[in-house]
């Protein structure tokens, strides 16, 4: 009987009836608190993830994490964000409190999305349309396994006041503008930089290695601050979207884990973009502007410059549709320009890139584009055969410089796509290409009770060349140098899964199952070798009870298969630092969530990784310690 | 005598407001070895709940430095409550409970400024005599508490404290919810 079901479950999985590839996060069925919106992202979806820090989050979606050629696109309320800002790589989406959010659609697959090839999935993030309100969110996370009293005593180690310190506060105010405004601010420290070994009895790591000036150590904070404002404006027969986002990090402490050295910076962004639409069916459909201005910066106050590095882009898109006798005519024009400027080094780098995109569209089955730019020659040919199947050929010629082209032919529910990638960092200011191919079968079912979401993926690789680019200090003195480690690879790839599952089995109980990971490598023992940090399983089971509309309880598991970090492996045989692996973790979450006065007041309490042992207090690599989090929200008025 | 009638009342149907005193000690040597600790102060306050009596309690109580070796510091605790009444008969009855909570602490010696300041988690179950009379609650204050710092403190709470008991009209019973 169980097998019958098992086979029906998955008969229905993959019989591509009532079709649905895309997870739909809502945070209305979000109860635990997570360090950052990425985490409640990636942690609710099937995303496997690496976390090393308390804020950073880096998606496994390609062969190497933390890379941006495995981070997911990001739009916002149906416009582009441009993450991919200087070598800030793990900055991928802005940190919302999750109380402005209205739903978040994340696609794992390959596909074209509002005008963007997305090779390794999307993320849609949708905003309240909320009525007049003011919320304010409080939050500390802190753990266990600090000296307190013993300070002072034979410990000899430090101790983290709170790990996280968070605040944010949300503004609408539909009457001017219909506008939102976001500010955040997280003060976190990182955690587990030291490791005091009492057999030792020397520290092997110093989380604390900035000093005051007495020599006592002082332990480095960093400070994030986001502000966000999004507007809504109707003017006439156009609606007007704008969203202005501004990230200043006034201190920023990057870790590195073989000198132990923390380097502080500046860092900032400012990103504006603006979509205007009309209100009525027209021949224009919509055009989007966005502007943005990247920098970090080390110089202000030290005489030996460190880093310097801004980056100013400027990118526009306009679509037409013109109907005719026959189907749609579709014109989309899409122009972007980059300019980097490294003030160390004095070099520079500029991009321009335009393209003209013509379609037409029969019968919302047939649909042919032809892509005309200067750097781009493509054509794309989709077709719906019926309900079930569809099928989608391009085939695009990028040539930045000189070099790529890119094929694909794919549908949505088995594909194949051929991709040359360009990329240019201002810090090794090189071209590389990597050619491969992916091929992935994905499937889901949505019903009222339950919904199952599944996809099996190859991806080979025929060329793989992968480059590591990082900082270390000249021997001479505090000067930046780049260190870049170029591994160009043939016939490589791997096999990977991904599972995810809601129900909803009696009143008042919902459960959601996820998980994903990597069956099979295979290639060169090179390959091999420097993917080991992704050889990994992630599984995550959340029981969620609700007692009563305003009381909510619930308990989640997650289980993170071992992983090596490459950047450790020279400490092997280093007799003082230890090697630092990510070790299983076991991560048991429970959380009470209650609103009071019409759910104007929210407080949470929430104990985290309740499974994880004292004894990672003496390691490195894993963040995971029990934390307490409180949190409490007012509002003016209900969001409706 | 062990009733399930009263285990759910209506929620935020009450609250009780207290205050109460308890004498503190310390287990584990390391610390009992440095410090004294005070007698802890305590402000109480409880609903009924949907599965049970919910509260917040918050305590004082410092530590006192035994040599110069050793700083003092102060402490505030805050915490969470969820209780459950054992027992029931007549105006008497029993409520256990589990407290989670964080304790502050803040070394008061300028030669110990170095971070000063912690947070730490803990966790207190609790068994609670109490004697109504009118509106009016004694009680006892009977705990167990572990402090999550590397080197666990374990504390008993030892202490009596009173209690008044509010029942909340309709209207703000609505509010509140």
């Amino acid at each position: 009987m169980k097998t019958a079901l098992t086979i029906y479950v998955f008969v229905q999985l993959f019989s591509l009836k009532g079709f649905s590839q895309e997870i739909i996060l809502k945070p209305i069925e979000n109860t635990t608190p997570y360090f950052s919106f990425e985490e409640w992202i990636y942690s609710n979806s099937n995303w496997g993830y690496d976390s090393y820090g308390l804020t950073n989050f880096e998606p496994h979606s390609s062969l190497f994490s933390g890379s941006l050629e495995a981070a997911p696109k990001v739009f916002i309320n149906g416009s582009f964000y441009n993450s991919e800002w200087l070598t800030n790589d793990l900055e991928t989406i802005p940190n919302y409190p999750i109380e402005i959010i209205d739903s978040v659609v994340i696609k794992q697959n390959s596909q074209f999305n509002r005008g963007f090839f997305t090779p390794n999935g999307s993320i849609e993030i949708f905003t309240k349309n909320t009525d007049r309100f003011l919320t304010l969110n409080k939050s500390l996370v802190n753990e266990i396994n600090d000296p307190g009293p013993h300070l002072s005593s034979d410990l000899e180690t430090v101790n983290i006041d709170a790990i996280n310190y968070n605040e944010s506060v949300i503004i609408s105010y539909p009457e001017f503008l219909n506008s939102k405004f976001v500010y955040s601010r997280d003060r976190f420290s990182y955690t587990n930089r030291l490791v005091y070994d009492r057999e030792l009895n020397y520290f092997r790591f110093n989380r604390a290695s900035s000093r005051r000036p007495d020599g006592q150590p002082r332990m480095p904070r960093n400070i994030e601050q986001e502000f966000s404002l999004l507007n809504q404006i109707n003017a006439g027969s156009f609606t007007i979207n704008t969203r202005a986002f501004f990230i200043y990090s006034p201190e920023r402490y990057t870790w590195y884990p073989l000198t132990g050295i923390e380097i502080p910076a500046k860092h900032k962004q400012f990103q504006v973009s603006g979509i205007i639409k009309p209100v009525n069916s027209s021949s224009f459909r919509q055009s989007q502007f966005t502007f943005s201005h990247s920098s970090a910066d080390s110089l202000e106050g030290t005489t030996v410059p460190t880093y310097g590095i801004d980056e100013t882009s400027l990118s526009h898109s306009s679509s037409f549709g013109f109907p005719t006798d026959n189907g749609q005519v579709s014109l989309h024009l899409n122009n972007n320009v980059i300019i980097w400027d490294d003030k160390v080094t004095g070099n520079t780098q500029d991009i321009h890139d335009a393209n003209l995109i013509i379609g037409f569209q029969k019968n919302d089955i047939q649909n042919l584009k032809a892509i005309i730019g200067n750097h781009t020659l493509g054509l794309e040919y989709e077709r719906k055969a019926n309900q079930l199947l569809s099928y989608n050929i391009s085939t695009t010629r990028r040539n930045l410089d000189g070099n790529g082209y890119n094929f694909n032919l794919w549908n949505n529910g088995l594909g194949f796509a051929h991709l040359n990638k360009e990329n240019h960092t201002v810090t090794n200011n090189s071209n590389f290409i990597n050619t491969y191919s992916i091929s992935e079968i994905n499937s889901g079912l949505s019903k009222k009770k339950y919904q199952l979401n599944g996809s099996f993926f190859l991806k080979h690789y025929w060329q793989y060349v992968h480059t590591d680019t990082d900082y270390r200090f000249k021997d001479s003195g505090l000067q930046l140098d780049s260190d870049i480690t170029y591994s160009d690879l043939n016939n490589v790839g791997f096999v990977g899964y991904r599972f995810f599952a809601k129900y909803n089995p009696v009143p008042k109980t919902f459960l959601k199952t996820s998980f994903s990971g990597h069956l099979l490598r295979y290639g060169s023992e090179q390959f091999i070798n420097s993917v080991r940090n992704l050889s990994y399983f992630l599984f995550s089971q959340s029981i969620q009870y609700r007692a009563d509309e305003n009381a909510v309880f619930e308990i989640q598991f997650r289980y993170v298969s071992p992983r090596d970090i490459i950047e450790f492996e020279p400490l092997e045989n280093n007799p003082i630092f230890t090697t630092a692996h990510v070790r299983p973790i076991y991560l048991l979450n429970a959380t009470a969530k209650m609103w009071v006065i019409d759910r104007s007041l929210a407080l949470t309490l929430a104990l985290r990784n309740l499974l994880n042992s004292t004894e990672s207090y003496n390691t490195n690599g894993q963040y995971y310690n029990m934390s307490i989090s409180v949190g409490a929200s007012i509002a003016l008025r209900k969001t409706s | 005598m062990f009733t399930c009638s009263k285990l759910v009342a209506q929620p935020f149907s009450s609250v009780d407001i207290g205050i109460s005193t308890s004498k503190v000690n310390i287990l584990d040597e390391s610390y009992a070895s440095r410090w004294n600790l005070t007698s802890a102060k305590s402000f109480n306050f409880r609903t009924p709940f949907y599965i049970g009596t919910a509260g917040l309690n918050i305590d004082l109580f410092d530590y006192e430095s035994k040599s110069d070796q050793v700083s003092d510091f102060s402490s505030i605790n805050f915490s969470s409550y969820l209780g459950f009444r054992i027992f029931d008969h007549k105006d008497i009855s029993i409520v256990s409970g589990l407290f989670v909570g964080i304790q502050k602490t803040d070394t008061e010696d300028d030669q110990f400024d170095f971070n000063a300041e912690e947070r730490e988690l803990y966790f207190s179950f609790s068994v609670e005599p109490q004697l109504r009379i009118g509106n009016f609650i004694l009680f006892g204050d009977i705990q167990h508490r572990k402090v999550f710092n590397y080197y666990r403190q374990n504390m008993w709470f030892l202490g009596a404290g009173i209690k008044f008991h509010i029942k909340l009209p309709k209207n703000i019973q609505s509010f509140i919810e």
